[in-house]
């Protein structure tokens, strides 16, 4: 059980509503949308893995 | 001390969770996931030794093993469904999750079907000398 996952995740989201704060205030909306949908991507990139390996354990135990 | 963990994903995951929302409500979601990920991975464990229980249970009773399968997999079905339909309302998305929550029954009623129709012929059978 890894609680950093969901630190982790975290970090990502703080780190980029702070990134997109800034680069609102500077007047660079366009590259904040990006760097908000860069971090949607890294979220959901180790997202994935995970509920891949949860739904590989279900499939085990259940023989789906 | 499993149970301790498993209140301290939920409460970290919670306060993360409301705290991220404010800002990034998408990356709030993710948090949303990985904490339910990590719970029912957490559960995953227990459950499989009570499977393995239940499987031994029903080999020294005799019961077919077919029926045994069914079942489990419409529990299968039922958690998966529940994991989806549950993020899906988090999210607010009270529409997906209800069609999810649909879907999963159309596949536990396709999976029961031969069962009930066993059924049926068993009793068919039962009653065809009257």
């Amino acid at each position: 059980m890894n609680v950093e996952l969901i630190f982790q995740i975290a970090g990502v989201g703080i780190v980029v509503a702070v990134l997109n704060q800034l680069l609102i205030r500077s007047g660079r909306e366009e590259q904040a949308l990006l760097t908000t949908i860069a971090g949607l991507i890294v979220v959901f990139y180790v997202l994935t893995r995970e509920i891949g390996n949860l739904f590989e354990a279900i499939k085990q135990i259940f023989n789906l | 001390m499993e149970i301790i963990q498993l209140v301290g994903i939920g409460i970290v995951g919670t306060i993360l969770a409301v705290t991220v929302r404010s800002y990034r409500p998408e990356i709030g979601i993710g948090i949303a996931i990985a904490a339910g990920l990590l719970i029912l991975s957490a559960a995953v464990e227990p459950l499989d030794t009570a499977v393995a229980e239940m499987r031994e249970i029903c080999t020294d009773s005799g019961i077919d093993m077919g029926y045994f399968a069914i079942i489990l997999k419409i529990i299968g079905i039922a958690y998966l469904m529940q994991f989806a339909a549950e993020t899906a309302k988090d999210a607010g998305e009270g529409a997906i999750a209800k069609k999810l929550e649909f879907g999963g029954k159309a596949m536990i009623i396709a999976m029961m079907m031969p069962v009930v129709k066993n059924l049926l012929e068993l009793i068919n059978s039962a009653l065809a000398g009257f």
